[in-house]
């Protein structure tokens, strides 16, 4: 269950140097049930500057290979590696969004965005200049300071990425973030995260459970099978960038997603 | 908490339309607390009088308030009115400060916490106030026994407050603590002791009140100023409505108190999402 060559069109080709690999990675969780096998064998490199989409249904361990990515988890078998160093623990050059915005409900929206700077004790009145900028880029201005409670749920996870990006990281790695919003702010969100990926140029590894969101916005798309969790294809996305609302009407666009869509035909037995 | 207003408070009407509109139901709440003060201030004053009730057992409002005015001219209360309150503050601000930074302690060093966390529980479960006459042994009858016994009795519900909110963790926010790198006190600050003060007041509001008690019991076991002396000598002159001028006033501290300690709570927890107009 290796990186698919045989079908695949255009084989992988990794041109860029690999900044994130996963090596071997398998987790099993010790439950009521005896032993739980969420991952299994998962090999995969992220490029510098590459956008990664990992696709698969509910339970494939998605989320359990990014808490390795960032530390938060050792895996059971093989390792995360972040620039050849296997990463046991959470790393600066790393960033994270998580499903939920997770906003301190205690501090304003600036605040919130400014934390990561607070902590690291960098400089807070050139944090909160930069961060006042990218507030107003992503549609928040008018926001700085209002409680994180009064925003919707959009505007908290945009605040969420420009508080992931505070400290420029080099990969960002993202656990379903628009997982809980509605589908017209989430496409809008995806147009929104496409243009910030491309303009910073930094990896991202996203993990999602929507064919179209992984498609629209990855150099790269994961299918991962369910329990235990393997990688059942790698398929690459050459779609023109920078990528727009037109990408959604390409013929490929459709032709890759079907591609993807085949493998949640067959793995799951629902036709 | 008071839940006499709540459903005043909670009415349809209440809750939708414009400011206008629940600054009105406001204004009429104002009102009608008032009018519920002189009813009740009426009824009393007219079943006293009405079953002539002897004034060695209880006294009308009018009476109450003519032994108040005799007591102000006289220069009687200030001193010991002064003197329960300075009581009340101090001893609170003791106990509290120990019972927050001990319930920190033990709960940021689990093993300090399952070390002495049982003896806790053996001193918490016995009264306070049955400690009184020991401690007024050992310190005597001035202010500082009192101020000591206050802060024993205030400090146990402020500790335990403070170490149930701390044990709180929500997940998501202690993984984003891990990846942002925070160092444990950052952690603490950020994200724990925030998480926590909402359960911390609710120790305060208890301890605000079980403060006035601990003054007045520890001025009854032993004590020559203060309003709980005030009190015994009134029921030893057999002086009914002066007995009630002190509970009036003992009533009036431990609300002015309670009500400033909700406001900070307030002010200190804007961001808990609450019911619309609780008390």
């Amino acid at each position: 269950m290796m990186p698919a060559a045989g079908l695949a069109p255009p084989p992988i080709v990794h041109t860029a140097p690999q900044l994130m690999r996963f090596e071997g990675v398998g987790q099993a969780f010790d439950t009521a049930g005896g032993p739980l096998r969420v991952l299994d064998g998962v090999s995969l490199g992220i490029g510098e500057t590459e956008f990664v989409a990992i696709v698969g249904s509910s339970g494939c361990g998605k989320s359990t290979l990014l808490r390795i990515a960032t530390g938060l988890l050792a895996p059971s078998e093989g390792r995360a590696a972040f620039c050849g160093r296997t990463v046991s623990e959470p790393l600066a050059e790393i960033g994270m969004i998580f499903q939920d915005a997770v906003m301190l409900p205690w501090m304003s929206v600036i605040e919130n965005v400014t934390l990561p700077v607070r902590i690291s004790g960098g400089d807070m009145a050139a944090a909160r200049r930069d961060a006042a900028m990218r507030l107003d880029r992503v549609g928040l201005s008018g926001f700085h300071d209002a409680a994180p409670a009064t925003l919707s749920g959009g505007m908290r996870q945009r605040a969420a990425i420009v508080r992931a990006l505070m400290t420029k990281p080099r990969l960002l790695l993202m656990d379903e973030p628009f997982g809980a919003l509605d589908a017209l702010t989430r496409e809008h969100m995806n147009l929104e995260l496409a243009r910030i990926a491309e303009e910073s140029g930094i990896a991202v590894l996203l993990i999602t459970h929507s064919i179209a969101e992984a498609v629209f916005l990855a150099d790269r798309v994961v299918v991962m099978t369910p329990r235990p969790g393997r990688i059942a294809e790698e398929i690459a996305v050459p779609l023109a960038r920078p990528r727009t609302e037109a990408t959604l009407l390409e013929a490929e666009f459709a032709a890759i997603c079907h591609r993807v869509r085949r493998h949640f035909r067959s793995e799951t037995g629902i036709e | 908490m008071t839940d006499a207003t709540a459903p005043l408070a909670a009415t349809p009407a209440a809750a939708p339309a414009g400011a206008a509109r629940r600054a009105r139901t406001r204004r009429t709440d104002t009102l009608l607390r008032i009018a519920i003060l002189i009813a009740v201030l009426g009824a009393w004053e007219g079943l006293v009088r009405l079953f002539q009730v002897s004034p060695l057992m209880f006294a009308a409002p009018s009476e109450v308030y003519a032994a108040f005015v005799r007591g102000a001219t006289r220069g009687l209360y200030w001193e010991h009115l002064g003197v329960t309150v300075f009581e009340m503050v101090a001893g609170l601000f003791i106990g509290a400060s120990l019972g927050f930074l001990l319930g920190v302690t033990i709960s940021e060093f689990e093993r300090v916490g399952r070390l002495f966390f049982p003896y806790l529980v053996a001193i918490q479960s016995l009264p306070k106030v049955a400690v009184a006459p020991l401690v007024i042994l050992w310190l005597g009858f001035d202010i500082q026994s009192k101020v000591v016994l206050v802060a024993l009795i205030t400090f146990f519900p402020v500790l335990i407050n403070t170490m149930s909110g701390l044990a709180i963790v929500d997940a998501q926010r202690m993984d984003l603590m891990r990846i942002l790198r925070a160092s444990r006190w950052q952690t603490f600050r950020f994200v724990r002791l925030p998480s926590a003060t909402p359960a911390i007041f609710a120790g305060l509001n208890v301890a605000v009140i079980l403060a006035l008690t601990g003054a007045i019991v520890a001025e009854f076991v032993g004590a020559q100023r203060g309003l709980g002396v005030l009190l015994l000598q009134a029921q030893a002159n057999l002086d009914t409505a002066g007995m009630l001028v002190i509970l009036v006033m003992l009533a009036a501290i431990g609300m002015t108190a309670s009500t400033l300690v909700r406001r900070i709570e307030r002010r200190a927890t804007s961001w808990v999402s609450r019911r619309e107009n609780t008390p």
